[in-house]
């Protein structure tokens, strides 16, 4: 008993000391992910003789991280709430089957049938969401029922046709210049609604503590369905230039965007179970660092197969090392 | 503080371990000779001095011109299955007579992890690519890096494409072997041996150009016999041999089969189901369980080789990167090439003596006389021509001092 008790001095002497801990590990938090980034640069300039680095190199790596950035910038908002979404990379597909159907053989307006490729991920996304609120199915598992059903509907929609763009046709799909427009003010506005409007501020309650959240008075559903409505917004505008990009639709479009933008989140430091840590910028570095790793294990000479590999295992390292235990669950 | 520092000692951990995997996909050209040599014992023999002498001192050139060095990107979805590791081993095989250093590497299946992979590879610098997607992203993509690329086994999927990819200057075409009358020939042969109830058995609609051709090819055949039924139709590739037997089973008046792949399994199914002399087989690419097929006489027909289709894409662009010549004269239409048809075991041992063996469909002295540096006048209608002739006994007229 005697040992127990302190001077009220000591009391705050130690925390104090808790407090700079707290604040010292929250800095260096905070600072990891660029350092991974600045990382992973050295190192792969160093090891592929300075090929990493080359102006061909950052264009490439400029245009292969334009998918991953814009889908992150939705996924910021579910994965605040501590939700996820298994079927976007299957939303993916179909909506650029759907649009490149519409623009193709039925002879549609090009604008309006890139309207149907981006809001048929909101809509999908929006069916993930309906099915964990009303129907009170676990988020993983709903989506993964919904990544099925996806998956199946663009196996039969390849099989049904060639789906082949003319990608010359529309040329500004894929220049350079208009693609950096759109991303940056895609993720400009990510920014701002995350950080500065209440849609951001509400998802991080949520994440950090839905009963809390809900006795705060906030609408937990109708800030689910907000959060995914713009992950969907997000995917579908992903998929459009993927569409072009790519030029043509089949079983595999789309596939592993899921995993990459889970992979993306974690390498950005962006908690996982979502709360008060989460900030937007994160989401979007993790996609940079996932395009540098997957860009520079190529040029190292790896195989494509063997790239995806040794991103799982990171990601498992990643998970393991990272993760907060106190936050519950990772998967709900 | 502890778990960062294990975090970084990690990556560091994975990423040697990586470095020792990340030896790259390029072949250098003396290592795969010797590897070529020690793999296959047949076409050897022994010198007086006891030395082994292999078929291999006549994969050589007889040139009088410096061949120049080129390095070649070749693109597959595999190189471990059957086809891709012919593709590849015919490429090793013409690699150093020819002072080429090719690079194989496996592009996975989505489109977008390929055309990534395929960036960060073509920053490396490659003289010229043999790629397997006949796209207008693709088209463009070499272009724009200035490597002039042929596709091989893919079509544009219409004239429209065709035009679109013929547009840009480094698309030199497209190679196909004859799909469509490989699955014509596949109904013809199950017609012959009697078949009027059959099963067709084939690979989703869309997912392969290839596939549809012999599917196609299988249709017309069949629908040329008003006597023949098609009784049932299975597009799931993962019941390719499962699908048989449980027909087999349904419908006890089938008696042919026409499949798009005639793997191991299939073989092993007809046998184990006791199918041998009830269910003839006719199909595409020759494996394991072939020869087993036609001594038991439940293979009717199968075609084989076309792993040269590799081998002529190779021409095309040798011939481009020599001189600029080009043998494919439109690139919007396909150059195709003959399948080689096999109908009985005689066929089969000659195929294995022949094709499946030490030297390929095309040796590099063989692909070398496909250019203006041996043949001055050789040009797109002789390369057609060649490609016509493609067949078993064209293959054995070739080789016959080169294969013991």
């Amino acid at each position: 008993m005697a040992a127990l008790s302190r001077t009220s001095a000591e009391n705050l002497q130690i925390q104090a000391q808790l407090d700079r801990q707290a604040a010292r590990k929250q800095a260096i938090g905070r600072v990891v992910p660029y350092l991974g980034l600045v990382f992973l640069f050295v190192f792969f300039t160093i090891v592929t003789g300075g090929l990493f680095i080359s102006p061909k190199n950052l264009s490439n790596m400029v245009e292969q991280c334009f998918t991953m950035c814009i889908i992150a910038t939705g996924a910021a908002f579910v994965y605040a709430q501590g939700n996820m979404d298994f079927s976007i990379g299957s939303a993916c597909g179909v909506a650029q089957m759907c649009g490149a159907i519409l623009l193709l053989h039925k002879g549609w307006p090009m604008p309006l049938a890139m309207l149907v490729t981006i809001l048929i991920p909101v809509v999908t996304c929006c069916v993930v969401s309906t099915i964990a609120v009303v129907f009170h199915v676990p988020v993983f598992i709903g989506s993964m029922c919904v990544r099925s059903l996806l998956a199946g509907l663009l196996t039969i929609g390849v099989a049904k046709q060639e789906i082949v763009v003319p990608v010359s046709n529309w040329p500004i799909m894929t220049n350079g210049v208009f693609k950096a427009i759109v991303q940056v003010a895609v993720i400009a506005i990510g920014v701002y609604l995350f950080h500065f409007t209440r849609i951001g501020k509400w998802a991080k309650a949520i994440g950090g503590n839905r009963n809390t959240a809900k006795q705060a008075g906030i609408k937990i559903v109708q800030q689910q369905f907000l959060a995914y409505v713009l992950l969907g917004l997000c995917v579908g505008i992903a998929g459009v230039f993927q569409l072009f990009r790519n030029s043509t639709v089949s079983m595999g479009s789309g596939s592993g965007i899921e995993f990459n933008i889970m992979l993306a989140v974690v390498l950005g430091g962006f908690p996982m179970s979502g709360g008060d840590k989460a900030t937007l910028p994160a989401a979007v570095i993790g996609a940079i660092t996932a395009t540098l790793l997957t860009n520079g294990l190529s040029m190292w000479g790896l195989e494509p197969s063997l790239v995806n590999g040794v991103k799982g295992l990171i990601f498992v390292i990643m998970i393991g090392l990272s993760y907060d235990r106190s936050a519950g669950k990772l998967v709900t | 503080m502890k778990k960062i520092i294990a975090l970084i000692l990690t990556l560091t951990l994975l990423l040697a371990l990586t470095a020792c995997g990340a030896s790259g996909s390029t072949t250098s050209t003396a290592e795969t000779t010797q590897a070529a040599t020690a793999a296959d014992g047949k076409g050897t023999s022994i010198a007086a001095d006891g030395s082994v002498i292999t078929n291999y001192d006549k994969a050589t050139v007889q040139t009088d011109k410096e061949l120049p060095k080129f390095r070649i990107l070749v693109l597959y979805n595999s190189f471990t299955d059957k086809l891709g590791s012919q593709y590849k081993s015919s490429m090793e095989y013409i690699a150093e007579p020819l002072n080429i250093d090719f690079t194989f590497l496996e592009t996975g299946s989505s489109g977008d992890e390929a055309m990534a992979a395929i960036e960060a590879a073509l920053v490396s610098g490659y003289d010229g690519c043999i790629g397997t997607v006949a796209s207008e992203a693709r088209a463009a993509l070499f272009d724009k890096a200035g490597v002039p690329y042929v596709v091989c086994g893919g079509m544009p999927s219409d004239e429209t494409q065709a035009k679109a990819m013929a547009s840009y200057e480094n698309y030199l075409g497209s190679v196909v072997v004859d799909d469509y009358a490989a699955g014509y020939a596949m109904a013809e042969a199950l017609y012959a041996d009697g078949c009027r109830n059959v099963m067709w058995d084939g690979l989703s609609r869309g997912y392969s150009g290839q596939h549809d051709a012999r599917a196609a090819g299988f249709a017309d055949g069949f629908a040329s016999h008003d006597d023949m039924k098609l009784i049932v139709e299975n597009w799931d590739y993962t019941q390719w041999a499962d699908g048989i037997a449980t027909a087999a089973a349904t419908y006890p008046e089938l008696d042919g089969v026409g499949c798009t792949c005639l793997m191991a399994n299939i073989y092993n199914t007809i046998e184990s189901e006791g199918l041998v002399g009830q269910v003839q087989l006719a199909g595409i690419d020759v494996s394991e369980g072939t020869g087993r097929a036609f001594e038991n006489g439940s293979l009717s027909y199968i075609a084989g080789g076309n792993y040269a289709c590799e081998q002529i894409c190779f021409a095309v662009l040798y011939n481009y990167l020599l001189d600029g010549t080009r043998v494919i004269a439109d690139p919007t239409v396909n150059l195709t090439l003959n399948n080689i048809n096999l109908s009985s075991l005689e066929d089969y041992n000659n195929y294995i003596k022949y094709l499946d063996s030490a030297v390929p469909a095309y040796t590099a002295q063989e692909i070398l006389d496909m250019t203006h540096y041996v043949d001055e006048s050789f040009n797109a209608e002789k390369m057609t021509e060649l490609c016509k002739a493609y067949s078993l006994e064209d293959v054995i007229a070739r080789h016959a001092d080169l294969v013991q």
